[in-house]
């Protein structure tokens, strides 16, 4: 599953963020609370699924 | 010099030569670029402007100055119009420092090959830069309509600058109304990006604002709640205005025809505004903020190229980039050989969130023949069916299918007649009062229960849920308890007052002892003390509307002539229905019946 900021940022749950220490496979919904966007630091509210 | 306080000064400049705001927007009345000096111990300029008004700039910030030197330059947007002179700033005044963010500062890197590392200051949310008198606190504000965006809060004189938002078209030399310009930039720049302004919206709410300094337009003095609200209404895509935009396009004329007639139509019938756009010809922008200022929006074009007309396209494009939603939207297509614009502009709009469409949809075939106007007509009458029913003249006072909108719920009233338990399906229970709580409940005389309850003076409310299956309501309510035992061979509980309720199905059961009687002559109210009330479960109660549209089955009416019970599906099979026939099952009269098509 993908999920995309309102920046237009994505984040692929298959792929994680390895610049941001994130596991491959890690669930949108397991990423911490505070999670911001790299790109723009809205928070996971601001994502929609892709 | 315009003062916007004792210390707070404007320096931007009016641009009358632009052709396109963006590459892309019509600015008749042209373009301000705006920027402020706060003078203070330490002077702080507020972003610069637009590559082509250096010297003008420089030479109103020189005015400013009056022989100082500025000690910050305050970057809130990296947009060219706003952030082109940074860099004939920073030479002209060595020593001043640049306060933006870090992603500001990545971008001027990408910009000008300088992210000016030693003569930075980085902030971020909620860092305040203290000038002596006045304090500046930055407030982030990504996606709005940039990721980098702050806006700042100057805590002294009550200001704040605010970047983009409530920036309008228009020099600030022109004299003309802030809204319309205003919400044509809203929606061109800023639409899609509704939630990240309604974030910043909050944050605003915990500021005292005395005025706005926006990066285009006036400056906002009076009446702030004004514009505050209008951006709470366009950025939460809420309806600006009553009314309703009918866009469309036309190759010969003939769609505008339909066009023109549907816009006679809705006025007549009590549309306080129509507007009528056709795309080929008007500013899109403006069609664009019209399609966002009403809630309903009537789309009609050619099929062309397989596809529908161009501007069209180009229109609905520009809608769904913007988030567009909660709206109606009725289609009209036209096709001299195979018409598919309807289908087509459906599927574009399918993603937007709470699209309403209005029926019916208006096909032309090359021309508007009759059966197109009677469409129209009742396109019409559906679009402006809440303006029809406000207006005195226009009003429909006697639809009586009004009372199908009261809510009710379903009930199975259990009762004993000293021999055997019984049960009938009710919908009028209502609670009348709280102090002492009070029920009434209304039975209609034919059936027994009325009889038995009348008698004895107690019964039990069972509430259903939204479990309950159709054969609860084929025990309880198309036979009479007078001949059926409709608990024989059931294990039964009971409540204190001895009467049963029902093992499942039910939310809650209330025990109710009759006070009062009253004769409705057909019908009897009981109204009464309640002596006991245990709930069951927390699923939700069953309505009429749910049991109508996901329990009740569908009549089978397939291969019959007749009539057909909208109560309970029974099927009359003949040619006439006598007037004063009365349902078997449901005991519903012949109103309740409508011939089977």
């Amino acid at each position: 599953m993908k999920y995309v900021c309102a920046c237009g940022w994505e984040y692929d749950e298959d792929l994680g963020d390895a610049e941001l220490g994130i596991a491959p496979g890690t669930k949108f919904e397991d990423l911490p609370e505070d999670f911001a966007c790299p790109w723009c630091g809205l928070g996971k509210d601001s994502f929609e699924e892709e | 010099m315009q003062k916007i306080t004792n210390d707070i000064l404007y320096i931007g400049v009016n641009d009358h030569q632009i052709d396109l705001f963006e590459g892309q927007y019509d600015v008749p009345n042209g373009m301000a670029y705006n920027s402020y000096v706060i003078m203070d111990e330490k002077i702080v300029v507020m972003d610069t402007v637009d590559q082509h008004f250096t010297h003008e700039w420089l030479d109103n910030l020189d005015a400013a100055l009056a022989g100082r030197k500025p000690d910050y330059l305050v970057v809130q947007h990296m947009e060219p119009d706003h952030s082109a002179n940074i860099v004939n700033f920073l030479n002209n005044y060595p020593k001043a420092t640049v306060v933006s963010s870090d992603k500001a500062f990545a971008m001027m890197k990408n910009f000008f090959g300088n992210d000016f590392a030693d003569r930075r200051k980085v902030i971020k949310e909620g860092d305040t830069l203290e000038l002596g008198k006045h304090t500046l606190h930055f407030v982030a504000a990504p996606m709005v309509h940039w990721p980098e965006v702050m806006v700042t809060y100057d805590s002294t004189d009550k200001v704040l600058f605010s970047a983009d938002g409530f920036g309008k078209f228009g020099a600030l030399d022109v004299e003309e109304d802030w809204a319309c310009e205003a919400r044509r930039y809203y929606f061109g720049i800023v639409g899609k990006y509704g939630g990240q302004v309604q974030a910043l919206l909050k944050k605003a709410a915990n500021l005292d604002i005395s005025i706005i300094c926006p990066l285009h337009g006036p400056i906002l003095k009076e009446n702030l709640g004004y514009y505050l609200g209008l951006y709470n209404i366009w950025s939460s895509y809420g309806v600006e205005s009553e009314g309703i935009m009918v866009a469309y396009t036309s190759v010969y004329g003939h769609t505008k025809k339909a066009v023109e007639l549907l816009a006679e139509k809705l006025k007549a019938n009590g549309c306080p505004k129509v507007v009528v756009c056709d795309l080929a010809r008007e500013d899109m922008a403006e069609a664009v903020e019209d399609a966002f200022r009403y809630g309903r929006l009537v789309l009609a074009t050619t099929t062309y190229n397989a596809d529908i007309f161009p501007f069209m396209r180009e229109f609905i494009e520009h809608l769904v980039e913007r988030n567009y939603q909660n709206r109606k939207v009725a289609l009209m297509e036209n096709g001299t050989w195979a018409p598919q614009a309807a289908k087509v502009m459906r599927g574009m709009l399918e993603g937007c969130k709470n699209i309403h469409f209005v029926e019916p949809v208006v096909k032309i075939k090359s021309a508007m023949n009759e059966d197109n106007k009677n469409q129209i007509d009742a396109l019409a009458k559906e679009l402006c069916q809440d303006y029809l029913a406000q207006g005195d003249e226009t009003a429909n006072k006697n639809d009586l299918t009004a009372l199908f909108k009261i809510g009710y719920g379903l009930y199975v009233v259990t009762s004993n007649d000293g021999k055997k338990d019984n049960g009938l399906i009710v919908n009028t229970v209502t609670q009348v009062t709280n102090t002492p709580n009070r029920v009434a409940v209304c039975i209609n005389k034919q059936n027994y229960s009325h009889h038995v309850i009348k008698q004895t003076g107690k019964m039990n409310v069972n509430c259903l849920s939204q479990e309950a299956p159709f054969s609860v309501f084929e025990t309880f309510g198309f036979v009479s308890g007078r001949n059926v035992d409709k608990f024989e061979g059931k294990d039964v509980l009971r409540s204190d007052n001895g009467l049963v309720f029902l093992p499942k199905y039910i939310n809650a059961v209330m025990s109710l002892k009759v006070e009062q009687y009253v004769d409705l002559d057909t019908h009897g109210m009981f109204i009464c003390s309640v002596t006991e009330a245990r709930v069951l479960s927390n699923v939700e109660t069953m309505t009429y509307t749910y049991y109508q549209t996901n329990v009740k089955p569908k009549p089978q009416v397939e291969g019959k002539k007749g009539y057909v019970c909208t109560v309970c599906g029974y099927v009359y099979e003949g040619d006439e229905l006598p007037e004063d026939f009365v349902c078997p099952l449901c005991k519903h009269g012949a109103a309740d019946f409508e011939p089977i098509k």
